[in-house]
């Protein structure tokens, strides 16, 4: 396997072998990017290609500093949101803040502890979309609100306020699945007596 | 806890992997990154779509060219040249007859022959026996001038009924009573009026005499019958009435179409606006355009369906009409309105439970721009019938699709193997009849049935080369703005 200099190396001489070692090299990680912003797996496949592609484009404008991991990450979460600006809005309604007070978050940290990445993926996939693009901009990738309303042409509140929402409905929807799991109990133990 | 649900997912996703479906890497390797690799069998193109082009060309052509044959004959009878319309069509080409006297004779008709053989004279005693109302008084003493030569002009009979006795008798009469001068016309030579000379045109006698009478008429076509001539050439409109033409024209309306592809089969309606040109000589024609449709697809699958356990399914057909816009004025089909390209969608459908979603609308609007040639193979007015072929070009100007509305904690995962990306751009072929009807100067009735296919797949990021074929049944009520 190439190195990660031989592979950046190769994009920028444009080496079709070495383009698709980058590619394999990058694209597992890329992709659980790809699906966290997104609804389904084809808006994924969207986010994908016009990352890498985007990313061959523009490799040679990457100076060295810091990770590469990170510039390329950068990449594909900005196609994420061209892709967000292009097709998607801003959740209009407002969100029943009244749903999650129910909720107790102590009952809710032992099984937000369990949940695997897959859980957690699928928790996402069911946020509207824009509180789903800026919890993964604030919560996973670390940025700020004001770097995220300049990222999404919005204003910090509304980037604040999709945040609280989106946090609202993981927590409510994380203590639905801690509530359902007792009821299934329950059932099984029905129909086997 | 807020804090604690940020740094769960932080942890949880940051490193997390997982591998993609191979076929992104084939749409990246596709890309115009990657130049064509010339190691690798490059898989042969199948000509089909040039024969599929150039059948579509050639087919109104030569059906065009077939009719021109079979039906175009010269229009024999000038306007204004009284003459005896008498065709010899099985006449050798070596026995052509021409005129030579352009004398007025007297009294008399002479048949003279001139290095021509004895069934040259026969012939030409036929014609003029058999054209000549009074025969009885004239035969004694007609004479007829004929020369053989390579020209094919008519012959000129040159008589004088009126004193032909008189004019027999005084030969030495200086102003002898102008000819009646009957034409024969020999087959496929457009007539012409012979130059009058300047000393005998005020001598002309008017020749409507021979014209007027009904015994003239009946002789004529019993010349015809005798003579094995073709009937007279079809009165229709000329083809050279309205050689060069140009036409501008709107059409808005309904339509149905039926599409038959990959997912689906159904009739809708839909509307459309157009504004086509056409640029025509003669019959044939060129045609082209730019329209809009735009088309609501109330989806019906989510009132059908009860509970399904695929989920996410996500087929889109591309389908493509054309309809005529005829020019009134009785010349031509002036051009083909692109009526109705739509993509449809079936929607996701849920596994817990049905969508709250039941009616969902999706809305397409595509520019599309038809490059058509063709021509008219029936023209019957008021009822008129054309072929045409060429091709058309769409782009997806706007997509309206709205994602249904799912109940909280619905999981929705796609069909990866459906999950292809529609082209915003297609080529597509497309060939039909035409049909019309005038309803009066302005309005007209017109149905078509046409098929079509595009020239790529309609889905890229896919091995599977989708190209529905498409038929189109369809009617419309237009008005032509001229």
């Amino acid at each position: 396997m190439p190195s990660q200099a031989d592979l950046i190396r190769g994009c920028i001489e444009r080496d079709p072998h070495l383009m698709e070692q980058f590619y394999k090299h990058f694209a597992p990680e890329m992709w659980v990017v790809c699906l966290r912003y997104t609804r389904n797996v084809m808006t994924a496949e969207d986010v994908m290609q016009e990352g890498f592609i985007r990313a061959f484009e523009t490799i040679g404008t990457f100076t060295g500093a810091g990770s590469f991991q990170g510039w390329l990450r950068r990449v594909f979460v900005t196609s994420a949101i061209n892709h967000f600006k292009k097709y998607y809005r801003f959740e209009k309604q407002e969100t029943d803040l009244s749903y999650v007070p129910g909720i107790k978050y102590a009952e809710n940290a032992d099984v937000l502890s369990k949940m695997s990445a897959d859980e957690m993926m699928d928790l996402l996939k069911t946020l509207p979309d824009g509180y789903r693009m800026v919890f993964n901009l604030y919560a996973i990738e670390g940025y700020s609100h004001k770097e995220i309303a300049e990222m999404l042409g919005c204003t910090e509140g509304t980037s604040r306020s999709q945040l609280l929402r989106a946090r609202a409905q993981l927590m409510g929807k994380i203590g639905s699945m801690e509530h359902q799991a007792p009821v299934e109990k329950e059932k099984v133990v029905q129909n086997q007596g | 806890m807020e804090e604690q649900i940020d740094k769960r997912f932080r942890e949880g996703l940051t490193h997390h992997r997982k591998d993609p479906p191979p076929r992104i890497w084939e749409g990246i390797a596709g890309s115009a990154l990657f130049p064509p690799d010339t190691n690798k069998p490059q898989r042969k193109r199948k000509p089909l779509g040039w024969i599929t082009l150039a059948g579509v060309i050639l087919l109104p052509a030569s059906v065009w060219l077939l009719w021109f044959f079979m039906n175009h004959q010269p229009d024999t009878t000038p306007q204004n040249t009284p003459k005896h319309d008498i065709r010899v069509t099985n006449y050798a080409p070596s026995t052509q007859i021409s005129t030579v006297n352009k004398q007025p004779v007297t009294s008399e008709i002479q048949v003279a022959e001139k290095q021509t053989t004895k069934p040259q004279t026969t012939i030409v005693n036929d014609i003029v026996s058999n054209i000549l109302p009074d025969q009885s008084a004239l035969k004694p003493k007609q004479t007829v001038t004929a020369k053989a030569d390579d020209a094919m002009v008519p012959v000129s009979i040159q008589a004088n009924q009126d004193k032909p006795e008189t004019a027999s008798r005084n030969p030495e009469n200086k102003e002898p009573e102008a000819p009646q001068e009957t034409e024969i016309l020999i087959a496929g030579k457009e007539p012409e009026m012979p130059p009058a000379k300047p000393d005998t045109v005020q001598n002309i006698t008017p020749k409507k005499e021979y014209r007027d009478t009904a015994n003239r008429q009946d002789t004529s076509a019993q010349n015809r019958a005798n003579l094995g001539a073709a009937p007279p050439s079809r009165t229709k409109l000329p083809l050279s009435a309205k050689p060069l033409h140009f036409f501008a024209a709107l059409l808005a309306g309904p339509v149905l179409y039926e599409d038959h592809s990959p997912y689906t089969e159904r009739i809708r309606s839909a509307g459309e606006g157009a504004l086509i040109g056409k640029i025509g000589y003669n019959r044939f024609f060129l045609s082209a355009g730019a329209g809009i449709s735009s088309f609501t697809d109330r989806n019906p699958s989510r009132l059908t369906l009860e509970r399904i356990d695929t989920v996410g399914l996500y087929p889109y057909v591309t389908s493509v009409l054309f309809q005529p816009v005829f020019d009134s004025t009785h010349t031509t089909v002036i051009g083909y309105t692109p009526v109705n390209i739509t993509t449809k969608t079936h929607v996701a459908v849920d596994t817990a439970r049905l969508s709250e979603d039941k009616t969902l609308n999706t809305r397409y609007t595509w520019l599309q721009v038809p490059i058509m040639a063709g021509c008219e193979i029936i023209q019957n007015p008021p009822f008129s019938l054309a072929l045409q072929g060429g091709m058309v070009y769409l782009r997806l100007l706007d997509e309206d699709r709205k994602i249904p509305v799912y109940p909280e904690g619905t999981r929705i995962t796609a069909i990866e193997n459906l999950a292809w990306q529609r082209r915003e751009q297609l080529w597509y072929f497309q060939a039909g009849v035409q049909a019309r009807y005038d309803l009066n100067n302005q309005w007209y009735a017109g149905m078509s049935v046409n098929v079509g296919q595009p020239v790529q797949s309609i889905y890229k990021n896919t091995e599977n080369r989708i190209k529905p074929f498409t038929f189109h049944l369809g009617g419309s009520i237009g008005i032509r703005l001229q």
